[in-house]
């Protein structure tokens, strides 16, 4: 039987607060998934472009190519079990798609291009929904790998002049420099290189895809997350060549 | 695409099986048993080929233990430079497989915990047998070792093993970080001497993997602010479980089995196994060490109260599997599906259900034509019917039998035209017998035709199993969601220090405890109150529901499985009782139908026998 301790405090204003001890709240075990599956974690947002320029071929096949990540994901039993992704994407809003579940459990959503590119909020958003599963991985005493963020975008961000955009850049450069965060870029159609490399930690510039070569780009994640979640969080991952999807080789 | 052994045997590569780091493995076409490596950096160097071939030469008892390698490969009968090596196919699953709770319930639905103790024994003999024939495993990892379903297992990927051969080291050159012990963490693994205690960390690892329901030694609720990913908790000597920890770091996760679970001769060899200090030589247990220990521990398990599943050590303070199950509502055994039969519970005798149930019909018997003997049996009755109404003599004469024979005919007509009508009253007769049984056995009919789209269903978004965890889920979300609205933030008018001491004292302290009753039965709390509290819930309520999203798919949820199974072999018992039920149907309308077709036969006789003596008549001259 769990126990709750109670302690009364005098507050700033005199008046008298309840506050309740023992991890701050009541310990109740939420994550269900995570007891059922204790194997350090390697989380993985995507975070895409739907704004209105991705209509026609371009969402047609970033649908697909979302499909076929989540499969070839899937296939492999490892990796299912120790890679979660969630999907945040932005248009004429900042939806979170999906929220992190492991590949299995996920059906690839399918999205229409519709709106602007508040790229800025998008990261934002991306990174609070990290650092909410990263919390309840601490709760349930569950390691996890150095999280992925992968962004996906044919244009420029229409809300560079926004707090957001600055947030952004903020937490993706620290996350990247204190070992917490790794961050892809990659440009698609006419996107605005040199914006995005702003977002971009300085030592992996975005990469540009050959035409909608999504089919290549995701089998790379996926090879490279397999490797990222079998091998060590921190040191140095060899991810396999570019060369499939990118224009430019790294 | 054939490649040729050492002996200049051909063997012919079929599909791949799996692709690697190292290499790819291919399966071959006319050998089931064995499969074929191909190493990405072929032609393969003189060393690694001299390793292989060292391989191959390891004594013949070793390969119970070990998939040795058979025979190099060659691109051409002649030799030449080596690609790759034969290898023995194993069969089974990769030992994380077995300790993950997830995938248990998938591929070892019956290992319970005496089996998963038992596998930490064969572990530990593998192990021994290893290090007694000189050999380091090296690169200890979760996909190195195939379980087989009754808990033997095999070694793989031997490549990396670290041997020696004629006064000659071959050594391992690869790790992975999550099992590399802490004297390692950071450290090249090239031409670097591995030794048994190296090996003992991983063993150990594996063993507490197996015994803790997967649960990583290293991996627990971090108690500083520090970042704590398992390769730097292993280099620190964090083990989670430790009682008296030198730094406290972690505390074990919550849904975990209690380090006192297991008996105090165990826990002390995994204190060996990942204290600062293992790392001295020969520290760490040996294998023999856990082979004994574990024997002891299988000798001194008892099956919990609660369930027929749980088993644990008897000397533990309760059962640890029903506490996880009470606290984190995980059941980490659950009763394996024996009640359900296998066969009635998977898929392909579904599709065989529903097909029969959809060609289920209850269709109307036609009358069938009476014989020939029949017919003539009538006719003659007929003849002497006529014979006896008039006497012999005048039929004699042919102008009287003229007369008589015209009369007579008008008769016979008359006569035909009555049987004709009584036949058409068969006809009445017989579609109101077959209406009348089936509608006794329509409702049946129309049962069994809905009972097949439902078991077509199960899986799909309208079937009552995926109602049924979509429910759950949204039950439980919302109950989690309430838990985390705590009533002394509330700021409800009237609900003061005072008053939310009492609801603390009756455990009322988050929006999921509120309810009508609990507060109008409370001290203190008036209509108006209660109604700002509920109100307050009612709130949160609706906040979950304009922002809960339910799952997007839950095919592999193991209660969906589960209620799936159920749903399956609910939907076939009744399908099999209304098969009976129309087969009943079908049985009485056939038996009453004989009787009718009886009459029948009867009727259609004298009216075929009436129509032949008309024609023979209007013959004559």
């Amino acid at each position: 039987m769990s126990c709750v301790i109670l302690r009364l405090e005098s507050g700033s204003r005199g008046a008298l607060t309840i506050k309740l001890l023992m991890d701050e709240q009541i310990p109740f075990f939420h994550n269900v998934q995570l007891a059922d599956n204790p194997e350090p974690r390697c989380p993985c947002v995507v975070v895409l472009d739907v704004s209105s320029s991705m209509s026609g071929d371009a969402i047609e096949a970033l649908n697909r190519g979302v499909g076929q990540f989540i499969q070839e994901l899937s296939a492999d039993s490892l990796a299912s079990r120790r890679v979660e992704v969630a999907i945040v994407t932005f248009g004429s809003s900042v939806q979170l798609a999906a929220d992190f579940t492991s590949p299995r459990s996920l059906i690839a959503p399918h999205f229409a291009a519709d709106g602007a590119t508040p790229m800025g909020e998008a990261v934002v958003r991306a990174y609070s929904v990290l650092e909410s599963r990263k919390e309840e991985y601490r709760r349930a005493g569950v390691s996890y790998f150095r999280p992925w963020m992968f962004l996906l975008t044919d244009g420029e961000p229409t809300d560079t002049h926004s707090k957001h955009w600055k947030d952004a850049i903020r937490l993706v450069h620290e996350g990247e420099a204190n070992k917490r965060l790794l961050f892809f870029g990659v440009a698609v159609n006419d996107a605005d290189q040199a914006v995005l490399n702003a977002l971009c930690p300085p030592k992996r510039p975005s990469l540009k895809l050959k035409g909608l070569h999504f089919g290549e780009l995701f089998s790379w994640l996926t090879a490279s997350l397999k490797s990222a979640s079998a091998s060590a969080p921190g040191s140095a991952i060899k991810l396999p060549p570019t060369s499939g999807w990118a224009s430019i080789e790294v | 695409m054939p490649v040729f052994d050492e002996t200049g045997r051909a063997w012919d590569l079929g599909p791949k099986i799996a692709a690697g780091g190292e290499g790819v493995v291919y399966q071959l076409l006319h050998n089931p048993e064995y499969c074929a490596k191909v190493y990405h950096a072929a032609p393969l160097s003189s060393l690694k080929e001299a390793k292989l071939r060292a391989l191959c030469e390891l004594p013949k008892e070793l390969r119970e233990t070990l998939a040795l390698p058979l025979s190099l490969i060659f691109p051409q009968n002649y030799g030449g430079q080596a690609i790759g090596v034969i290898l023995p196919f194993v069969k089974g699953h990769d030992i994380f497989e077995l300790y993950n709770p997830q995938s248990r319930r998938e591929h070892f639905q019956k290992a319970d915990f005496a089996f998963l103790v038992e596998t930490a024994r064969n572990l530990s003999i593998a192990f021994k047998v290893l290090h007694e024939n000189g050999i380091v495993m090296g690169d200890v990892n979760e996909q190195n070792i195939k379980v087989r379903p009754d808990g033997t297992l095999r070694l793989i990927d031997c490549d990396s093993f670290q041997i020696e051969r004629s006064g000659q080291r071959y050594h391992c050159n690869v790790g992975t970080p999550l099992w590399t012990p802490p004297e390692l963490q950071g450290v090249s693994l090239a031409e670097l001497e591995r030794t048994p205690n190296h090996d003992a960390f991983g063993l150990a690892q594996l063993i507490f993997l197996l015994l803790f329901a997967g649960r990583y030694p290293f991996a627990g609720r971090p108690l500083t602010n520090e970042a704590l990913p398992p390769e730097a908790a292993i280099a620190k000597f964090a083990f989670a479980f430790d009682p008296t920890p030198q730094e406290r770091l972690l505390e074990p996760p919550p849904a975990a089995p209690p380090f006192k679970s297991l008996p105090p001769a165990l826990r002390n060899l995994f204190l060996r196994a990942f204290r600062r200090g293992s790392q001295l030589p020969g520290a760490r247990p040996s294998p023999s060490e856990w082979v004994t220990e574990l024997r002891v521990l299988a000798g001194s398990l008892r099956q919990c109260a609660a369930s027929s599943a749980h088993l644990h050590w008897k000397g533990s303070e309760g059962c640890p599997w029903c506490h996880i199950l009470q606290t984190a509502r995980v059941e980490l055994f659950p009763v394996p599906l024996g009640a359900i039969p296998k066969q009635e519970a998977s898929l392909e005798p579904l599709n065989a259900w529903v097909a029969r149930l959809l060609a289920v019909s209850f269709e109307p018997i036609q009358f069938g034509l009476p014989s020939a003997t029949l017919q003539t049996a009538a006719v003659n009755a007929l003849e002497l019917e006529l014979k006896s109404w008039m006497p012999g003599f005048l039929r004699q004469i042919p102008f009287v039998q003229r007369n008589l024979n015209a009369s007579h005919l008008v008769g016979l007509k008359t006569r035909l035209s009555q049987a004709s009508q009584t036949l058409g009253h068969f006809s009445n007769q017989a579609s109101t017998l077959y209406l009348q049984n089936f509608a006794h056995a329509q409702p049946f009919l129309k049962s069994a035709h809905e009972t097949a789209a439902k078991i077509k269903n199960i899986g799909s978004p309208n079937s009552k199993a995926i109602a049924q965890v979509m429910s759950d889920h949204r039950e439980q979300a919302l109950q989690r969601h309430l838990e985390r609205q705590l009533l002394y933030r509330a700021q409800v008018v009237g609900l003061g220090q005072s008053r939310l001491a009492t609801l603390q004292s009756y455990h009322v302290i988050t929006a999921w405890d509120v309810t009508e009753s609990t507060l109008m039965a409370l001290p203190g709390f008036g209509l108006t109150l209660t109604r700002k509290i509920l109100q307050w819930r009612r709130l949160h309520e609706q906040n979950f529901h304009r922002s809960y999203r339910p799952p997007t798919s839950i095919q592999n949820d193991p209660s969906f499985t589960a209620a799936a199974q159920r749903e399956a072999a609910e939907l076939i018992a009744y399908g099999k009782l209304l098969l009976k039920r129309i087969s009943e149907a079908q049985t009485a309308y056939a038996s009453s139908f004989d009787t009718l077709q009886a009459a029948y036969h009867n009727a259609y006789a004298r009216w075929s026998a009436l129509e032949t003596r008309i024609r023979q008549l209007s013959a004559m001259p």
